[in-house]
């Protein structure tokens, strides 16, 4: 047989110093490092300064603290050291009286060395597990406190609810949201939540499930707020149902932009089926067999051009609303204002020809550039020109000017127009929205053009102003920052 | 068609056409005059109630959205409330109403009661249904 090697430190208290010498010699031969206590308050004493021992070995009967009184210590002090006993006077019950003490095993005097060494192994092996275990023990509530950190952060609202419908967990969040004043004490009753009754009634639900799958969810308002609310039923394996978890998010952003995005659908939808459905009525009109004048035809069809026309306006300016918001698509460069509004009256010639309306432009020198994409710029500007334009009288005028004002540039089109009516200068730049009085019918127009101007800007970090006197003209200024604010 | 209702009613039917589209005010105008039917136009809800007092019309064909999203619906209800045009009937045009959550074409009667209004077509009109569909409601309503 083997003699197996034994990597441990060992305490032999024994009153006869032959026993000591010939357990160190059997256990030292084994790779042990073997220590020497001759009594037992001996004993206690190295086992208290020094905490690496790995076992002790002791004999019961010893003057002084016998073996007994070691074993009562050593249990007390919560010791990790593992106790073996050795008695010659071995009896059953002694024996069994060691091992309630604490004693991992005990050996009968006299023994041969081989019993010895495989009791110390079977010692050290035990010594190990329950190191084991323990590390495992420090783990397993590590994770705990782990976990229950991580539950605390979040800004979902987590509720965890047994059978016996007690909330055995909530963080933070669901207190804040449950308007719950503080923290409830782990475990207490569901009633918490009572004062949403909807959340009650999702929860209860949810416990009745029939299987994991069977999870809850629901879209709740909880003050002015709204939440989608998932309650998951706990069945682990095999087993039935343990409880219901909740988890609470807030959706009211999303909400309300989903709601935006899906009116503005619903707009522009409108507003591309209005065209479309005139042009069919004219050409049902004119396909009809009644009997029109021919210039009446030719204006009704006219109507139809200009109907097309504007659908197709519409459908740039859509495009371009959705860019607005694109800032990666951006190009900043440094930008001539002199060459920009000369670019965009020359682009703007035909239109003023069109409307008879002259374009003149006053520019302070020496402008430092402005920072910007070029294509942004020209659409923005342009929208304000061509409104000013189109808004106008014949023989009118526009003059566009150009100024430093703080750190921006301010840019004024003052046109000399039908103006806007008082109640409608709040709703100007909300989508499709046009005043409808009967000096602008017939003005092809979109109604996105000042809410696409209004989009540029907020990404500019800019702002617009208008003043308008009905009957006299508008101002539209725009202040626009020399340099756009960095992106965050 | 227009010789037959003639015999039938000593003076021709007056419809008043109300839409802030004048695209779609022209083609109503035109189609139903040829039709026999007298048309008056307003192109607000403000008008139309100016219009409605002067003109006296025997029946509505109101656009759905104006100023508003549903300010045909509002306009018809106007109109009910006022004890000269509670028999009226109103017929209401809309090019998205569906989009809008009037669910025209899953639950007419329950929009149109609510609406208060009589019929509804999508636009644009079928004007020979829309003139047809006048002269029924008002026929229902003498009968």
């Amino acid at each position: 047989m083997d003699i197996p090697q034994l990597d441990a430190k060992v305490l032999i208290v024994d009153d006869e110093p032959g026993i000591r010498s010939g357990v160190r010699r059997v256990l030292t031969g084994c790779g042990a490092q073997v220590e020497q206590a001759s009594n037992g308050a001996e004993a206690l004493e190295r086992l208290t300064a020094e905490e690496d021992f790995d076992v002790a070995i002791i004999d019961l009967l010893m003057p002084a603290l016998d073996g007994m009184g070691v074993l009562t210590h050593l249990a007390d002090n919560e010791s990790t050291v593992v106790p073996l006993v050795i008695t010659a006077h071995a009896t059953i019950e002694t024996a069994i009286e060691a091992m309630r003490l604490g004693a991992y095993d005990y050996l009968p005097k006299p023994f041969v060395p081989m019993e010895l060494i495989v009791r110390v192994e079977r010692a050290l092996r035990w010594r190990r597990l329950r190191q084991q275990a323990d590390r495992l023990l420090l783990e397993v509530s590590g994770d705990k406190t782990r976990l229950k950190t991580i539950v605390d952060c979040l800004a979902d609202a987590v509720i965890v609810v047994n059978v016996e419908n007690q909330v055995v967990l909530s963080n933070p969040a669901a207190c804040e949201i449950l308007g719950l004043p503080e923290p409830p004490q782990e475990p207490c009753p569901l009633d918490i939540v009572s004062g949403t009754p909807a959340l009650l009634e999702l929860i209860r639900k949810a416990a009745q499930a029939e299987g994991p799958a069977c999870s809850a969810s629901a879209r709740l308002e909880i003050a002015d707020r709204i939440y989608l609310a998932r309650v998951v039923p706990i069945i682990p394996s095999g087993d039935g149902l343990l409880g219901t978890a909740t988890v609470l998010r807030d959706v009211t952003d999303l909400t309300r932009l989903e709601q935006a995005k899906s009116q503005f659908m619903s707009l522009v939808a409108h507003e591309l089926k209005s065209p479309l459905a005139a042009v069919q009525g004219f050409l049902k009109v004119i396909l009809g067999g009644q009997e029109l004048p021919p210039e009446k035809e030719t204006a009704l069809l006219q109507r139809c051009s200009e109907r097309m026309e504007g659908m197709a306006q519409l459908v740039r300016d859509l495009l371009d609303l959705s860019r607005a918001d694109a800032a990666p698509a951006r190009r900043i460069e440094p930008l001539a204002v002199e060459d920009l509004l000369q670019e965009l009256v020359e682009a703007n010639d035909p239109l003023a020809e069109r409307y008879q309306v002259t374009v003149e432009t006053h520019l302070e020198p020496h402008l430092p550039p402005l920072y910007a994409d070029r294509d942004d710029m020209l659409r923005l500007f342009g929208n304000l020109l061509s409104n000013a334009l189109k808004y106008n009288r014949p023989g009118g005028r526009v003059s566009l000017t150009a100024c430093r004002r703080g750190e921006s540039l301010a840019l004024e089109v003052q046109d000399t127009g039908l103006g806007i009516p008082p109640e409608a200068l709040s709703r100007l730049g909300e989508e499709f929205y046009r005043v409808n009085a009967p000096d602008r019918r017939g003005i092809v127009g979109t109604g996105l053009g000042l809410s696409l101007v209004k989009r540029t800007l907020a990404a500019y970090g800019g702002n617009l102003c208008i003043e308008s006197t009905p009957g006299e003209g508008s101002r539209f200024t725009v202040e626009i920052p020399w340099e756009p604010p960095s992106p965050e | 068609m227009s010789d037959d209702s003639a015999t039938r009613a000593p003076r021709p039917i007056k419809v008043l056409v109300v839409d802030d589209d004048p695209d779609f005010v022209e083609q109503h105008l035109l189609m139903l005059t040829a039709q026999g039917f007298e048309v008056a136009t307003a192109s607000t809800t403000e008008e139309a109630l100016e219009v409605a007092a002067r003109e006296m019309p025997d029946a509505f064909v109101l656009d759905l959205i104006m100023e508003h999203t549903d300010s045909g619906a509002r306009l018809s209800r106007a109109l009910r409330r006022d004890p000269r045009f509670a028999q009226a009937p109103i017929i209401l045009l809309t090019s998205v109403g569906q989009e809008l959550g009037f669910e025209f074409e899953r639950n007419p009667e329950e929009v149109l009661a609510w609406m208060k209004a009589d019929a509804w077509f999508d636009k644009p009109a079928p004007m020979e249904e829309l003139g047809a569909a006048l002269r029924r409601l008002l026929e229902e309503r003498s009968a």
